[in-house]
């Protein structure tokens, strides 16, 4: 009896040390992953930087544009070849932050698979967190994204509307109020983006603590 | 499980195994335990939320330029095609007499008036006034008068309450003219005229839906008394106006007063040989040019 006392702790030692073990990889596996997604997405925030000076610069020629007069045409039609210039520079610059972003996210989601085979609960439940949240971010962005794309639409429209014969003064104002209203969503879906990605920060920190003290 | 008993050998080879195992064990799978730190976790960055809202293109300087434009446009082209109007009408000794703010009390008897002398006339009516009285309305027009719009409130404060208050209170009595009568007028009057309160904006959108803005070039101020001092006055304007090569339109009221003494001004007119005719929705309209005196009332 006493050998296979023996043999039963000997057995329950190897297995805890191979679930160790096994969590240990998936940790590193996870971390690596991270850590990729994290650098793919260093080229999503310069993006972010590239198309909020543009969209800057847009705004400053429709600011001009709207301040002038009629009569001027000419120079009014000149500001709108600028306009749509620009409003297609930033639709290039959404599409490739768009592209970025997914880059990441799929390096960043792919941990699924690791988190799976952990072992130990608490891991396991604090990774499945930050995979909620890698989720959650995607789910924000894309939003955001849709409606930027409509917003430069709804703009490219009203400067086709300017380049047109006749003005349909309720048409443009009614366009302006939407690019406004679409406006006040993308920053509601922007500051949900943010507020995710802090959780995102907390969630990956807490799990690599998780895996420190196991 | 283990039948056979090991001798003092057999269980040293079993200790020292169990030994060799646990040694390998810590020595593959316990020998690196930090390697995930969270000191090396990258953290990302948040994004600029500004997504500053841009100006209001309705308040702008181009959307008044626009509509400053268009109302110009529109005067010109209107001015032009009056001025046709006018030569056609000097050529018949054209007169319009038009009555706002019925159909009132007296209604019937400025018909009755108007039909002893065999003259016609344009009426600038309000809304709650024709569904009070229906079948004057549809008189009105069974005897061949023009028919058109004055708004709903006459108020002040109500019809130019806003950029789109004249257009809804035109638009509503258009609605109500159209179930009488099934006739669809575009002529507007404003009331007390176009100028001041009728801005450029408040113009434009009319415009826009196809209403023709109404005023007159003889006032006949019939309004301010009730002596039948009007009459005289407005003779007087009327031979202004066809000296200055245009056929009058004449502002006069649907009201007791001016009914009284209209077959003073009808005997007049019948006596100079004019003819009277009555507006419709293809002329060009006789309207004030705001030329900087309009304003909102707000």
């Amino acid at each position: 009896m006493g050998t296979l006392r023996m043999f039963i702790v000997i057995t329950s030692v190897v297995l805890f040390l191979v679930g160790c073990q096994t969590d240990k990889n998936e940790a590193e596996n996870i971390q690596d992953k991270m850590n990729q997604a994290a650098a793919y997405e260093e080229d999503f925030q310069s993006n972010q930087e590239s198309l909020e000076t543009q969209r800057d610069e847009e705004q400053a020629i429709y600011e001009d544009i709207i301040a002038g007069d009629i009569q001027d045409k000419e120079n009014i039609l000149e500001q709108v070849d600028e306009g749509k210039a620009s409003l297609k520079k930033q639709s290039q610059l959404v599409e490739e932050g768009q592209a970025y972003f997914q880059q990441a996210y799929e390096e960043a989601s792919s941990i699924e698979s690791n988190v799976e085979q952990i072992e130990d609960k608490q891991q396991q439940d604090q990774a499945l967190k930050l995979l909620d949240v890698i989720k959650e971010r995607k789910e924000e962005i894309k939003n955001y994204f849709d409606l930027y794309q409509d917003q430069l639409n709804e703009l490219n429209t009203f400067y086709e509307a300017l380049e047109s014969e006749e003005i349909s003064l309720d048409d443009m104002s009614q366009q302006i109020d939407e690019v406004n209203e679409k406006n006040e969503e993308m920053e509601e879906h922007l500051q949900s983006f943010n507020k995710a990605t802090e959780t995102y920060n907390e969630e990956e920190t807490t799990y690599y603590e998780t895996v420190e003290k196991s | 499980m283990f039948p056979v008993k090991l001798n003092k050998k057999g269980k040293i080879t079993i200790t020292a195994s169990v030994f060799v195992v646990v040694v390998i064990c810590i020595a593959v799978f316990g020998g690196d335990t930090n390697s995930v730190k969270k000191s090396e976790a990258t953290p990302l960055d948040t994004v600029s939320e500004a997504h500053e809202n841009v100006e209001s293109f309705a308040d702008s300087p181009l959307n008044d330029s626009v509509v400053e434009q268009e109302q110009r446009e529109t005067e010109e082209a209107d001015k032009e095609e009056l001025g046709k109007q006018h030569q056609k009408d000097l050529a018949e000794n054209a007169i319009y007499l038009t009555f706002d703010d019925g159909p009132s009390e007296v209604a019937d008897e400025l018909l009755q008036i108007l039909g002893e002398y065999n003259m016609k006339a344009t009426f600038f009516m309000l809304g709650p006034n024709m569904e009070d009285n229906p079948e004057v309305v549809k008189r009105t027009k069974e005897q061949g008068h023009g028919l058109a719009l004055h708004g709903i409130t006459h108020e002040v404060d109500k019809i130019y309450g806003g950029t789109s208050a004249p257009l809804e209170e035109m638009t509503e009595d258009q609605e109500i003219l159209k179930d009488i009568t099934g006739f669809s007028s575009d002529m507007v009057r404003l009331p007390y005229g176009s100028v001041p309160y009728l801005t450029e904006e408040m113009r434009y959108e009319l415009n826009q839906e196809g209403f023709h803005i109404w005023d007159w070039n003889v006032d006949s101020h019939d309004w301010e008394g009730t002596d039948g001092s009007y009459v005289s006055q407005t003779i007087q304007k009327i031979e202004d106006a066809k000296e200055e090569g245009e056929a009058p339109v004449v502002l006069l009221h649907d009201k007791e007063e001016t009914v009284e003494y209209l077959p003073e001004l009808l005997a007049y007119i019948q006596k100079q040989g004019y003819k009277t005719k009555v507006l419709d929705n293809d002329m060009a309209p006789i309207t004030f040019s705001c030329e900087g005196r309009c304003y909102s009332i707000n």
